[in-house]
């Protein structure tokens, strides 16, 4: 699904910041991405997002060598990868509902099936009373729930998640990781970056630890992925 | 694809905006109405110019005078102006009847020239020398030069002028944009980020911008016909030689060319500035 082959990273003329990065992201995998604050993590998920391009090395994101994808090409790969936002990104001036129902309004779905989707994954997430409640209306914890669900409306190939339990307490970023869990159990491959160690240490999945620039894969407490 | 609601713009940026574009069509219309008619005008006082001559001469030369013009090719008729005619078109200007009365006239002669084959003046006066030497050709090209030079350099900047109006449009219709997208740049970044595409941004943007840019125009054409109409019927004849301010139904056709471009040209413009924005996301 993902591939990175000896890829590094650097911004503009700047030391190089991600170093020989290798691993593979498969379909229906659950990774959590950690590391100390500047460690390179929402680079690596940018790269993984098609919003930055590796300063050398190889990345493949669909099957796409991402250096020679056409930028025409990239708004089609990435309707297949749900993003959630360390800042949410929610538009305040929209309803939950419209902020949740943007991705399948760029896929051009017809507004019955939207209604449908929309109100199911808002009901997923336990905000199926809050459709029309501004986001300026909601919690933190809420919030990041409508982000959730929009990142995951359009059911994308993979989810992206920075830091979502970052501005949650602890029992919500354990409800938020039980979500997560349950999307990659329908098949959705996982990434999440979080420095929360306590939070994963909960969860059996692999993790991928950026230190100084390079990525370790280290197997989780249990025994999937 | 469904609209994707832009932030709506603060009231008072909504309503510049409209002012500016109702003001800048309004303008363009009125200045290319005011080239039209100045063009009217020239071609009348051309008319006039090429149309008619005049001799004066003695009144016992008037006949042959009379015979040697009609004679000549590219006149169409030649009459003698009645001295009761010479004495009422003097009147304006001398406002006293019994001056005028008693004042010594020439004989003038009235010369119709056919427009498509006028005669050369100057083989019609090397004519007159021979048939009648006191009598004396003017093709009133003397004093009309001056005044045709004023209306195509009048006409020459009522068009530079609306090229001017016309690329300040561009500008500010760029700027509004700009402000337009700084404001909603969090928008256009996330809809970039879910998957969107250059060219759904822009229409999405654009599509946006349409209302406020219709109003303009439509409040900017109102205003430029009310004003043509009222100046149109209302004013009296000004001019010399020229009966009526008019513009033909071409002329009409291209003024309403002007709110229709301006429409397009707005949103083309729109459209590329967002367009360039959306280009620069990563």
């Amino acid at each position: 699904m993902i591939t990175f082959d000896n890829v590094g990273f650097r911004y503009g003329v700047g030391p190089e910041i991600l170093h020989d990065v290798s691993v593979s992201i498969e379909p229906g995998s659950f990774h959590f991405l950690t590391g100390a604050s500047g460690a390179g993590k929402t680079t690596l998920l940018n790269m993984m997002h098609l919003s930055l391009k590796p300063t050398r090395g190889f990345l493949s994101v669909f099957g796409q060598d991402v250096g020679a994808l056409k930028r025409r090409r990239v708004p089609a790969l990435r309707r297949q990868i749900g993003m959630v936002f360390q800042d949410f990104r929610l538009l305040d001036h929209m309803s939950a509902f419209d902020n949740v129902a943007l991705p399948l309004r760029l896929a051009g779905e017809k507004e019955r099936e939207i209604r449908r989707d929309v109100t199911a994954i808002l009901e997923w997430v336990g905000l199926g009373d809050a459709l029309q409640a501004s986001p300026r209306a909601l919690s933190g914890g809420e919030q990041q729930r409508v982000a959730i669900a929009r990142a995951v409306v359009a059911r994308p190939g993979i989810l992206l998640a920075d830091e979502p339990t970052g501005s949650v307490d602890e029992a919500i970023g354990q409800r938020i990781l039980r979500l997560f869990e349950e999307l990659n159990r329908l098949g959705t491959a996982i990434v999440i970056a979080t420095h929360n160690r306590s939070l994963i240490e909960r969860f059996p999945h692999a993790r991928l630890e950026l230190t100084d620039g390079n990525l370790v894969r280290l197997p989780g407490a249990g025994s999937r992925s | 694809m469904s609209g994707i609601p832009f932030k709506s713009e603060q009231r008072t940026m909504r309503t510049l905006s409209v002012l500016v574009t109702a003001l800048m069509v309004a303008l363009g219309i009125l200045v290319l109405a005011g080239a039209a008619t100045l063009r009217h005008v020239d071609t009348a006082w051309r008319h006039a110019v090429t149309d008619r001559w005049t001799v004066e001469t003695t009144a016992a030369d008037a006949d042959k005078t009379v015979a040697a013009v009609k004679t000549t090719p590219g006149v169409t008729d030649a009459r003698i102006v009645p001295a009761d005619e010479m004495r009422r078109l003097l009147q304006p200007w001398l406002h006293d009847a019994a001056l005028t009365s008693a004042l010594p006239l020439p004989t003038l002669i009235d010369v119709s020239i056919d427009r498509d084959r006028p005669p050369s003046a100057a083989a019609l006066a090397q004519k007159l020398a021979a048939a009648a030497p006191d009598a004396k050709l003017d093709d009133h090209g003397a004093w009309t030069r001056d005044l045709l030079r004023i209306a195509e350099a009048g006409e020459a900047i009522g068009l530079a002028v609306f090229a001017a109006i016309a690329l300040t449009a561009i500008l500010t219709v760029a700027a509004t944009a700009r402000a337009r997208l700084a404001v909603n740049r969090d928008e256009i970044e996330l809809l970039h980020s879910l998957g969107a595409t250059d060219g759904f941004i822009a229409g999405q943007f654009q599509a946006g911008a349409l209302r406020a840019t219709v109003a303009g125009v439509i409040a900017g054409a109102a205003l430029a016909a009310a004003v043509i109409v009222g100046i149109l019927k209302g004013a009296p004849p000004v001019v010399p030689f020229v009966s009526e301010l008019r513009l033909e139904p071409a002329d009409w056709a291209v003024l309403a060319l002007v709110p229709a471009g301006a429409l397009l040209l707005a949103m083309l413009v729109t459209r590329w500035t967002a367009y360039g924005l959306a280009r620069r996301l990563p």
